[in-house]
This record gives structure tokens, C-alpha cells and sequence, in this order.
């Protein structure tokens, strides 16, 4: 068999070329992105930055929802609302109790956990349509209670006056350090995602995907895996809520409505499911669509965001990430039945 | 371990396609299931496995009942299957279905091991970082064995895993069959490729619309070809 070679990949043949350099070169370009982001607030000015710390927060939400998505196979639209819990919670005690750095988004990393087990153990048990129309009810209850519980959370006015994240003491006072702040926090969740993907655990999770009946005539129980699936993408989803807090220092319900579900899985339509990376991508452009071009389209941003949505739909089945990846090979049919 | 099927129905949406099979493999035996096209072969290992839910009859492994238990319990119980048409998970690497075959045959113990794996089947070794979408169809084959041995099973299920190979690939397989008999795991096997299927059983059981019809000792079977073409349409 001739061995097909990507881009990127040394030829498969070659297994004996030692691993760390393929493992540099493979996170170089992961390393490179970093580094630019992390130089921009230098170069850029103050709202081009805050729209890129935006554009951040909202990629940790959709690679979260990539790991139920495109690894887990779960298409979830209600997983604003384990970004909205993570960042109610971590507003909350950022008032409340302390806005020193770690707490907020410890935080939000455990109420958004915490708010996906209590839901995910029944939701997990559905599939297809039916999870689909769960998790959309459970996001709409979610903000309902974000809606009505005006002393906790404030209500339609929202959850404001959030004090900006201190470091020892002192507070991020300018848009540079708040958004390394939310930099640093991103690629913190994102790694947890990329390590849990590149687990056995994350095999697991991709087993059940591609033919879940196949998992279980292994000895495989997918329940417990794909619960542990949800709590993950929650708990991480939670962190981006914790961020959003301390970013945009006001939470309010739409923050955990249905658009910013049904945003997070366009995100992730638009970058590619499955790839972690791509649903990044996909979250840039939803909030450059939505935030920089909208305001000058006269409100029509949503709708250049449908047209883009059907244009990717027709031309990239795999989102901006298959572009490079269009080789790869096709996921297995489900199964059939025998004769 | 033994499996003893008894009564078996079974069948999908549009009909019933297993009416009443009585089926046993021994401890360390080895059982041809022949058949047509359509017969009900590859339904009967579905549904032994619990892939397909059987509608009534028994299924017991050990004597335990396990008709209609879903396939993890059947995988836990010693039972593993290579479904026809392998059925991998084309985006997973090859080390990648054997680790994860692994994680389940080192919690219920045995001797199968990714170690002894990759030296029973070099190829397999030689294309751990290699999408399993893009091996070739006897490397598939392989690696489909493999999943199934790694789980450290007591009893295989094989749905035709000569199909589509070269002569040599079938001989392959053929050989790892045998040792896997030689490790005392009871095998049924449903192959269309009588000279492999004889190489290996000891015993030859005949299916037609969904039942049993015949069954005999394979060197029973080999002599008395008027059977064998009345069952099989071959001479």
C-alpha cells in the first residue's frame, strides 16, 4: 500500500522516526498563535483587542462544545447554559467574596461542572433529535432562572458592577492585561480539552461516536463516558462564563439564551467539529460577524452570519479545518444491517 | 466456555429472521456455520452478541442466561465478535483500537496483550500512528482480530473474516483462528470459504431460513458431498 502523506504528517511508513521533534512541529503552529496573541494589545488598539479577547472567551465556549460535538458526537443546543452558570457564579463571588485570580474562575469551572452533571445525567441518556431538543430546553430553564431570581442574579437588568480580576492585590486595570488575563485562561481550558481529546478517555469518547454498538461489544459502557464528556465541556464551558464576567464585567440572561447556544454550534459548524482548533476559527468569525461587521450592516448581521453558515454548509461539509484535511478518511457507516 | 443457543428468535423491523435456532459450542470447539446468502448467519451472531435484541429463546454462556442482556454484558460475560466488514472506527489509529480493546482485556485478565499483539502481527505494529480508514483490507482484518482478542475473550465470534482477502491474507487468519483454539477460546465461525472453514472447525453446522438444519463432524461433512451440495449448492 502506498502510504498517503498530509501536509504536515512525516510519511506513515516511517514509524521509527523518533517522536519529539513531530511533537514540536505539530505544536508549533499552536505555539505561534499564542505568541501573536499574547503580542497583540501591543500593536492593536484598545477595542481591536477587547473584540479579540471577546472573540477568545467565545472560542474556549466552542471548542468545549467541539468535545461534545465533534468528539463525543453529541450535538448539544443548550450548552450556553454551563457558560452562563460559570459566569453568573464567578460574577457573583468576584462581588461578593473576591476578585483575587484564581477564585473566579475555579468558580466557574464548578458551578459550570456542577450545573452539567445535574443536567447531563438525564440528557446523556438521549441521542440525535431527542438530546437536541433537551439540552434546548434545559439552556431555555436555565435562563429562565437567570431571568427570575432577580436577587442573585439580577434579573433582565443583569448581573453588573463586576469587579475587574486582581492579581496580589491589584487589579487589571488596562485592556492589555485584562486580556492576557482571558489569554491565559483560554489556553488554560483549551489544553485541558486538547489533553482530554488526545486521551484514552478521548479515544473512548471518538469510539463511541463513530459506532457506539461497536464500543459496547468491546465491554464499553458509553453512559459513563459520555457523562463525564458533558461535565468536562461544562466545567470548561464555565471557565469561558468566567471569563465573559470578567471581560465584559456584566452578565445578563441572553448571555445563556439560546442564540449564544445556537452561536456556539454555528462556531463550530463554520471551524470544523471535531478538530478543537477549528471551532476557534469559527468563533472569530461569528463575533467579527456579529460584533465588528453587524452595527455597520444596519442590524443585518445575523443574517450575513446565515448566509455564511449555508455557504460553508454547501462548499466546506467539514468546516474551515477539513480544508487541509479533506484527505483524511471518511467515518464509518453506521451499522448495517446483515443478511 | 461454552455457548448454548436454544429456541433463538430474532429479526428486524421488517421480519423475522431467526425462527428457532438451537445452537452449542463447546469449551475450546470450533463451529463452522454455513449457510446461503441470507440464511440468518450474521443475524445469529448479532444477536447472540446482543447488537440485535432477540424477541424470545435463550442465549446462555456458562449456563448463565444472557438472552437480550446488550453487548457490554456479553463482552464482560467472555465474548467477543469480528462483525462482517470489520467495522473499525476508520478515524482511529491502529494503536489506538488496541489500546483501547486493552484497557477492557486487562480488567477481565488473560494472556492477550498489545505486546503479544504486535508480535503475532508485525503489520499491525508497523502502522500504530496509521488511520485504521486507511489500511489495507487484510490489515483491517487483522487489526479487526486483534480488537477481538485483546478483550481476552473465552469465546469469538467470526462473521466471514476471509471475505474480500487474497488467498495468503485468508491463510493468515485461518492461522490465528487455530491459535486462538490452541488458547482453549471456543470459536463460531461463519465463513463462506468452505476449505477455510474446514481447515479450522471440528464441527460444521448448516443454516437455512433461519434455522439449523444440519450438523455433523467437519470429516463427516467432507465425506458425504451429496449433503453439502443439497445444503450449499456446492459440489
Amino acid at each position: 500500500m502506498t502510504p498517503r502523506t498530509t501536509a504536515d504528517a512525516a510519511p506513515p511508513s516511517a514509524t521509527a522516526a523518533p517522536e519529539p521533534p513531530r511533537r514540536l512541529l505539530r505544536a508549533a503552529p499552536m505555539a505561534a498563535t499564542v505568541v501573536l496573541l499574547a503580542a497583540a494589545p501591543l500593536f492593536l488598539a484598545p477595542y481591536a483587542t477587547t473584540t479579540l479577547s471577546r472573540i477568545l472567551v467565545f472560542a474556549l465556549l466552542a471548542a468545549s462544545l467541539d468535545l461534545l460535538v465533534g468528539i463525543t458526537g453529541l450535538p448539544s443546543l443548550g450548552h450556553a447554559a454551563y457558560f452562563g452558570v460559570g459566569a453568573y457564579a464567578a460574577g457573583w463571588i468576584t462581588i461578593h467574596l473576591t476578585p483575587a485570580v484564581p477564585v473566579p474562575l475555579l468558580a466557574g469551572a464548578a458551578f459550570g461542572g456542577v450545573a452539567a452533571a445535574a443536567t447531563g445525567w438525564f440528557a446523556v441518556r438521549s441521542a440525535g433529535v431527542f438530546f437536541l431538543m433537551l439540552t434546548l430546553a434545559i439552556g431555555e430553564i436555565v435562563r429562565q432562572v437567570a431571568q427570575s431570581w432577580d436577587s442573585v442574579t439580577g434579573g433582565s437588568n443583569g448581573l453588573y458592577g463586576i469587579d475587574l480580576p486582581s492579581v496580589a492585590g491589584a487589579p487589571l486595570g488596562n485592556v492589555g492585561l485584562l486580556h492576557w488575563y482571558v489569554l491565559a485562561g483560554a489556553v488554560l481550558g483549551y489544553a485541558v480539552l486538547r489533553a482530554v481529546a488526545a486521551s484514552p478517555f478521548g479515544a473512548v469518547l471518538r469510539g463511541i461516536r463513530d459506532n457506539e454498538p461497536r464500543m459496547r461489544a468491546l465491554g464499553y459502557r458509553p453512559y459513563g463516558y459520555k457523562l463525564a464528556a458533558f461535565v468536562i465541556a461544562g466545567s470548561v464551558a464555565g471557565v469561558a462564563g468566567a471569563l465573559l464576567a470578567a471581560q465584559q464585567r456584566l452578565v445578563t440572561p441572553s448571555d445563556l439564551g439560546f442564540t449564544t447556544a445556537a452561536l456556539a454550534l454555528l462556531a463550530v459548524v463554520i471551524g470544523g467539529a471535531g478538530t478543537l482548533w477549528g471551532p476557534c476559527l469559527g468563533a472569530a468569525v461569528v463575533v467579527l460577524v456579529r460584533d465588528a461587521l453587524g452595527p455597520t450592516l444596519d442590524g443585518h448581521g445575523p443574517l450575513l452570519l446565515g448566509v455564511v453558515f449555508i455557504a460553508v454548509v454547501y462548499l466546506l461539509p467539514r468546516g474551515a479545518a477539513g480544508v487541509r484535511l479533506r484527505r483524511g478518511p471518511g467515518r464509518e457507516q453506521s451499522e448495517q444491517e446483515p443478511t | 466456555m461454552s455457548l448454548r443457543v436454544r429456541e433463538l428468535v430474532a429479526g428486524y423491523r421488517r421480519g423475522t429472521v431467526l425462527h428457532g435456532v438451537d445452537l452449542d459450542v463447546g469449551p475450546g470447539q470450533a463451529v463452522a456455520l454455513l449457510g446461503r446468502n441470507g440464511a440468518g448467519k450474521s443475524t445469529l451472531v448479532m444477536t447472540v452478541m446482543g447488537l440485535l435484541r432477540a424477541r424470545s429463546g435463550s442465549v446462555r454462556v456458562d449456563g448463565h442466561e444472557l438472552a437480550g442482556a446488550r453487548p457490554h454484558r456479553m463482552a464482560r460475560a467472555g465474548c467477543a465478535v469480528v462483525p462482517q466488514g470489520r467495522r473499525l472506527w476508520a478515524p482511529l489509529t491502529v494503536g489506538e483500537h488496541l489500546e483501547l480493546a486493552a484497557r477492557q482485556g486487562r480488567r477481565r485478565g488473560g494472556s492477550w496483550t498489545v505486546e503479544r499483539i504486535v508480535e503475532a502481527l508485525p503489520r499491525l505494529g508497523e502502522r500504530r500512528r496509521q488511520a485504521a480508514g486507511r489500511l489495507s483490507g487484510g490489515e483491517q482484518q487483522m487489526l479487526a482480530i486483534a480488537r477481538a482478542l485483546l478483550t481476552n475473550p473465552r469465546l469469538v465470534l467470526l462473521d466471514e473474516p476471509s471475505e474480500g482477502l487474497a488467498p495468503a491474507v485468508a491463510e493468515q487468519v485461518a492461522e490465528v483462528v487455530t491459535s486462538m483454539l490452541a488458547d482453549g477460546v471456543a470459536v463460531l465461525l461463519v465463513e463462506q470459504d468452505l476449505y477455510l472453514a474446514f481447515s479450522v472447525a471440528d464441527q460444521v453446522a448448516v443454516m437455512q431460513r433461519g434455522r439449523i438444519v444440519h450438523r455433523a463432524s467437519t470429516p463427516e461433512f467432507r465425506r458425504d458431498p451429496g449433503t453439502a451440495h443439497r445444503l450449499l449448492g456446492v459440489s
